[in-house]
């Protein structure tokens, strides 16, 4: 069992060996390519040998970027699933998403099932679409190529052509409507046309690079100045390990989609990936859930019950769910509830629960990449609102405001004032509900169910 | 009004079937499988960063089968610094309550089946979190609840975009506090589109229009004040529905569906 290889026309380099397969843009230098080249050789027959890739390169990047924003991408098997490494800007779609850094250039690792197909490019490339037989079929070593097109094959199941689409872009070179090489069925002179999909062709697969692959290398000194990318010294021995579960073919019955008569002006659907199987969500809770479906997860504080289980701050009056009297109930654990919303001057209402970095460009910053803080984006007039302007920290029933050093400053109306104070940067201040907040030109002010003093916990 | 988008050729204006998306009837491409116009739904614009998110969602609402809610076909994005992100799905011919005239036994059938369709998305995993009677649909007299069209929201946190008062009707307050939405919420927003149904009011009728920031900080703490003469075993459903305590209101959208059905045979 083994996998096509569809090498993409374009600017950079593929390089396969075994199930591993590489792409690096054309900016990468000949000791990086020396490395991935070396560091495929050495574990890309392994049936984890993406895993150890992956892993490889990983350790490298977490200490020391030796090329930022090089795209380049290396994908493999890993034991029950594949594994795949991106960097720079560059983007993979496994055919129910887009995986790509973000922020560019950055670098991500991430755990992929193709189905029924996954391509690698550079980041903004699209559509490009499998051709049936394609002489593109890197078996193992390294070429010339924008990108590549790995297609899963099955011993006994015939070769038909899969419908590869992404959600938008431009054309991958090499993909459909691209005329400089890999070409769509419709537009090449070679091609046939489509084939009848009800009696395809048997399969013809290509050697399986397993059997032509060299003995795994001992590791030579990495080649070039950066030091530190050194391929991986000692593959693990091939385990015996289950082959990784497969998509079924397409159903052929499918009627294939003809490509459009015109030019795609602004689009290009998913297409078939919303059709693919997905597991089925839990029923939501029933009504009366006293914590509300979000309940689990969040982080648990002190606080009191109602009589219906509804969770408040402890010196709530009142339920603020059910109006309900608390009277002097018994601190508790629980898990702790939105502790407010952003109303912002156009209507938008954002809500507290974590933390948040407001900005222009939020999505950037490291707290946000790394997950621990959602990005709340307010689009202001140019330059008015920084990338990264402010922050909201969550700490227990508390909420705290920093201006990030933003040019145009954050400035605040606290609830007993009336004039507009800046804030200083970088310093940290409790948010107290009914304060005002501009950032630059826009305003949005915070409201909370709970008792001001809880916000100065 | 495109011309085309992907493989569709859009050929007039669908709906209107909400404030925010846009809406055309389209052909299908070329061998799909059904040569019935779709609609295509323009989605909330969605920025890059949120893609592979939006995607896993459509991904996951297109598994949803009920008869109640529209069929999602396909999704796609456009190109550019803004691109936006729409989806095809069939029941062209539907239209809105909120454009569609009918008597009051008609309205009720008509959300009973809506309440049918959020009842299937609740069994589903999905919270609906946007029924009113612009996502309420009338197809050959039945009812359905169209597909949650702000799942793709720009902004994670962003729990409603006020364009008019009367988009805050459907809102609980434990949404606008900051909740997300649930069976109870959605429940919620029912009993607030069937109170606009019968009655044509809004529960909050004094709001400003181009003041949203005070029109929430005022729904935050006020009641929604049901129309006086709105009278009756339904407008006993629409106090129900609309109860501040979610517990205590109707247990599911299945019951809401059940005793719309049978209001409207009375």
């Amino acid at each position: 069992m083994s996998e096509r290889v569809e090498v993409l026309i374009g600017p950079g380099t593929v390089i396969r060996w075994g199930r591993v397969t590489v792409w690096a843009g054309p900016t990468a230098s000949p000791a990086l390519l020396t490395f991935l080249h070396q560091s495929l050789r050495n574990v890309g027959s392994s049936a984890r040998g993406g895993r150890q890739v992956v892993d490889h390169i990983a350790r490298i990047l977490s200490t020391r970027d030796p090329e930022p924003g090089v795209p380049f991408a290396a994908v493999g098997p890993a034991d029950e699933e594949w594994a795949a490494i991106l960097h720079g800007p560059v983007q993979l779609w496994d055919g129910t998403r887009w995986v790509a850094p973000s922020p560019q250039p950055g670098w991500l690792p991430a755990s992929l099932t193709p189905q029924p197909a996954l391509c690698v490019g550079p980041a903004g490339s699209a559509a490009p679409r499998v051709v049936p037989n394609s002489p593109y079929d890197l078996a193992a070593g390294m070429v010339p190529g924008g990108g590549f097109i790995l297609v899963p094959e099955y011993a006994g199941v015939p070769r038909i052509p899969l419908d590869v689409r992404d959600p938008g872009g431009v054309p991958m070179p090499g993909g459909a409507g691209d005329a400089s090489g890999h070409q769509d069925a419709s537009g090449s002179p070679w091609e046939p046309g489509p084939a009848p999909l009800a009696a395809p062709a048997p399969v013809t697969s290509p050697t399986p690079p397993e059997a032509t692959m060299p003995v795994p290398l001992p590791v030579a000194a990495p080649v070039g100045p950066p030091a530190d990318l050194a391929p991986p010294a000692h593959p693990e021995p091939p385990l015996d390990l289950p082959t990784p579960d497969r998509e079924p073919p397409p159903d052929p019955s499918t009627p294939d989609r003809e490509p459009p008569a015109d030019p795609v002006p602004s689009a290009v659907p998913v297409g078939p990936s919303l059709r693919a199987p997905m597991p089925s969500r839990p029923p939501l809770p029933p009504v009366g859930d006293a914590d509300g479906p979000e309940g689990a997860g969040r982080p648990l504080v002190s606080g009191v019950r109602c009589p219906s289980g509804h969770f408040n701050h402890s010196r709530a009056r009142r339920c603020a769910r059910c109006r309900a009297e608390l009277g002097k109930a018994p601190l508790t654990n629980g898990p702790r509830p939105p502790l407010g919303v952003l109303i912002a001057d156009d209507g938008t209402v954002y809500r507290v629960d974590g933390d948040l970095v407001i900005g222009a460009v939020p999505a950037v910053d490291p707290a946000v990449v790394a997950g621990r803080a959602t990005a709340l984006r307010l689009d202001g007039a140019t330059g008015s609102v920084a990338p990264t302007h402010a922050e909201l920290r969550v700490s227990d029933w508390t909420v705290l405001v920093t201006d990030r050093g933003s040019a145009a400053g954050t400035h605040i109306v606290r609830p007993d004032q009336s004039g507009w104070d800046r804030l200083p940067p970088f310093r940290s201040e409790p948010l107290l509900p009914g304060s005002h907040l501009a950032f630059g030109q826009r305003v949005v002010t915070f409201v909370s169910p709970w008792p001001a003093d809880a916000a100065e916990d | 009004m495109p011309t085309r988008l992907a493989e569709y050729r859009m050929v007039g204006p669908a709906g209107p079937f909400g404030n925010g998306p846009r809406a055309w009837l389209a052909e299908p491409p070329l061998g799909a499988s059904s040569d019935s116009p779709v609609v295509i739904v323009e989605l909330d614009a969605a920025g890059g960063e949120t893609w592979p998110t939006t995607q896993a969602l459509l991904h996951e609402l297109a598994s949803v089968r009920s008869a109640h809610v529209p069929r999602l076909l396909e999704s796609g994005r456009g190109e550019g610094n803004e691109p936006t992100t729409w989806i095809s799905r069939d029941h062209p011919a539907a239209r809105s309550l909120a454009t569609a005239v009918g008597d009051r036994r008609a309205a009720l059938r008509v959300l009973a089946g809506a309440a049918r369709g959020a009842h299937d998305l609740h069994e589903a995993g999905w919270a609906h979190g946007d029924i009113r009677l612009a996502t309420v649909l009338v197809d050959a007299g039945e009812g359905l609840l169209d597909l949650p069209t702000r799942l793709a929201s720009t902004v994670p946190p962003a729990v409603i975009r006020v364009v008019d008062p009367s988009d805050l009707d459907g809102v609980d307050s434990d949404r606008l506090w900051g909740a997300g939405p649930t069976r109870a919420s959605d429940v919620y927003a029912l009993g607030a589109a069937l109170h606009r149904a019968l009655t044509g009011a809004p529960l909050h009728p004094d709001l400003v229009a181009d003041q949203p920031v005070t029109a929430v900080q005022r729904v935050l703490v006020e009641r929604p004040r049901i129309t006086p003469t709105f009278d009756g075993p339904v407008a006993q459903l629409v106090r129900e529905c609309l109860d501040p305590d979610p517990a205590r209101r109707p247990p599911s959208a299945a019951h809401v569906a059940d005793r719309l059905d049978e209001l409207a045979v009375a």
